[in-house]
């Protein structure tokens, strides 16, 4: 078979008859009827000429297609399926040849290959800033031990705030602009979805599937309903921590966090911690380390006080283990304590790299994300 | 939120630091004071911009922010046990009951009111106005400045009726679902039931802690009654 029509190229062609269908001898059919097209497509330069190889080739009555679909007609019906999906690529790689719009607007081509030319270089990508600086954090405390934990970004209000310990009418939600998801007022208030406005849900998530000791670090992207400003942004990112164990204590915390900033910024960099608030610990701290501009003397950057405030933390809040312990009795806040904290990626991000404005960490600008290899 | 050095001053006679050792000190005690600026002319002290968290809505006015002062330093504060001076009052203001009926106390607790008639409603002078002046606050009226100053010192919700324009006593309820109020801002609200209202026995007249109403406004009335809510 594969000879087929080799002794007479230039003997007017005709569509050889088939009694096997086989996949073999289907691929010798096909192929010598599609050569036998490249060789008269490849002669034809002017726009008569094609026009004549397309009323030879897929001319309504006379085409030797047509012609081919009458030989495959006598396939057996097993064969159908093969045969038609063959036909119809044969069909495909000519149709466009035969057609004088195509041949004259692209012209006769040259498909020669310069070797000379330099190869196609693909331009290496590099980390967002934001990833980096995320993973970056992330690396500090999986050396101390840490995994990381995840969570989804849309929660229900029993995840956000109620086992947070943020209960109905709290003003302390109201702190948090929340971006709630719409047509859930039929559902009761801890069912209704929102898009979450911090990570600390990963932390109720993950204590419920697993007892202490538990020590996770939640990187992951939260959403508030912010204006747009040059340190705002409706979506952004956290990372939170959370370490529950026997004998946890406002020491360890410090320790843990003391360490984390000299590990990230330095170790000359000193830490303080304030009072503040979050419903889901107690005590709670805001933490601030020394200017990593000035070294503490007072500069532009850190408002002339010498120090950045940085950090949120604080030892879980005996009611926030009680909501875990509905899954998990082994949070059993007389048994265990912990603390948690979490930090801003972009507002660390921006001081690292020396961003001006947040939105340029979301623009996609490659003039910007260049600087970044 | 805006406090003034001075006026914290004027509840702790004994606070001796300076305004930025006040505002570190109480800093630091986690009542954030996020800036200090020089108000006024010299001597006026300075205007604290404070970022107080929600578990301390107590020290979210001056008097709250004095009581903190005077523990750090450990002075007397000054209580507030003010009482109005029954001769400034017509005899007849003296006299006047109002009905107070609270339908709702799982939302309000106490609510407490005063009636004052023959009260000349005209602009603010003294020291409301000075302290107003210096925290960029707007200055109304005598009526409900004194309502705005009792919010600013003592962080309590207060609001000045217009007598006349009520309809019977005084209640505290639920909305109804969709009741209709015009607020002071001149927005028409629609309520529904999870809203708190003070109201009349026809209609509501202020939306509970929020914003008094429209219609019940003191605008140059010679009658006038101040009210007050404990949530």
């Amino acid at each position: 078979m594969i000879g087929l029509f080799c002794e007479e190229p230039m003997s007017p062609f005709e569509i050889p008859g088939l009694t096997d269908y086989s996949p073999s001898a289907l691929d010798s059919f096909f192929s010598a009827i599609l050569t036998q097209f490249d060789q008269e497509a490849a002669a034809v330069h002017s726009t008569e000429a094609v026009e004549q190889l397309r009323i030879r080739w897929i001319g309504r009555k006379q085409g030797l297609l047509t012609r081919v679909g009458e030989v495959l007609k006598g396939a057996p019906p097993e064969a159908r399926r093969e045969v038609g999906m063959r036909f119809n690529a044969l069909k495909f790689a000519i149709e466009p040849r035969c057609d004088p719009e195509q041949v004259k607007t692209s012209g006769p081509v040259e498909d020669a290959i310069d070797i000379t030319l330099p190869g196609t270089r693909r331009a290496l990508g590099a980390e967002h800033p934001l990833i980096r600086t995320m993973n970056e954090i992330v690396t500090v405390f999986a050396a101390m031990g840490y995994s990381v934990g995840l969570g989804p970004e849309v929660e229900t209000d029993y995840y956000n705030f109620e086992s947070l310990n943020f209960p109905p009418g709290h003003p302390a939600r109201d702190t948090q602009d929340t971006l709630v998801i719409t047509q859930q007022e039929r559902k009761p208030l801890r069912d209704r979805l929102l898009m979450r406005t911090h990570t600390s849900p990963v932390q109720i998530h993950t204590m419920e599937e697993q007892p202490p000791p538990l020590r996770i670090v939640i990187p992951g992207k939260v959403h508030r309903n912010d204006e747009l400003d040059a340190t705002h942004s409706p979506i952004f990112h956290q990372v939170e921590g959370l370490c529950v164990d026997t004998n946890i204590t406002f020491s360890d915390l410090k320790g843990t966090l003391d360490h984390a900033m000299k590990a990230f910024f330095g170790s000359s960099v000193k830490t303080r911690f304030f009072p503040s608030f979050f419903p889901f610990t107690e005590p709670s701290a805001d933490v601030q380390i020394s200017c990593i501009f000035c070294g503490g003397r007072g500069c532009r950057k850190c408002k002339q006080s010498g120090w950045i405030e940085l950090l949120g933390c604080g030892m879980v809040d005996p009611a926030v283990f009680a909501f875990a312990a509905r899954k998990q009795p082994a949070y059993d806040s007389s048994k265990i304590s912990g603390f948690a904290f979490g930090m801003g990626v972009e507002r660390i991000a921006m001081m690292k790299y020396g961003i001006g404005d947040i939105s340029q960490l979301y623009s996609g600008d490659m003039r910007f994300l260049e600087q970044f290899r | 939120m805006n406090i003034l050095s001075q006026w914290i001053r004027s509840y702790v006679p004994g606070l001796a630091a300076a305004d930025r050792e006040l505002a570190e000190a109480l800093t630091l005690r986690g009542i954030a004071v996020e800036g200090v600026f020089e108000v006024g002319e010299v001597g006026n002290g300075s205007l604290f911009e404070m970022d107080i968290t929600t578990n301390r809505v107590d020290a979210m006015n001056h008097y709250g922010i004095a009581r903190e002062a005077a523990a750090i330093v450990d002075r007397p504060l000054v209580s507030l046990d003010d009482m109005l001076d029954d001769t400034l009052l017509s005899p007849q203001s003296r006299t006047v009951p109002v009905k107070v009926s609270i339908e709702a106390p799982e939302l309000c607790g106490r609510f407490t009111t005063r009636a004052l008639s023959d009260v000349r409603i005209k602009p603010s002078t003294g020291v409301v106005a000075e302290r107003f002046a210096l925290l960029q606050q707007k200055l109304i009226s005598n009526a409900v400045d004194a309502t705005n100053y009792v919010t600013l010192a003592m962080g309590h919700p207060t609001h000045a009726f217009d007598r006349d324009k009520l309809e019977g006593g005084i209640v505290v309820r639920r909305a109804r679902s969709q009741e209709k109020l015009r607020t002071l801002d001149g927005v028409e609200r629609v309520l529904d039931q999870e809203d708190l209202v003070i109201a009349d026995e026809k209609k509501a007249i202020g939306l509970a802690g929020v914003m008094g109403g429209w219609d019940t406004m003191t605008i140059a009335s010679n009658a006038a009654l101040t009210s007050m809510l404990r949530l």
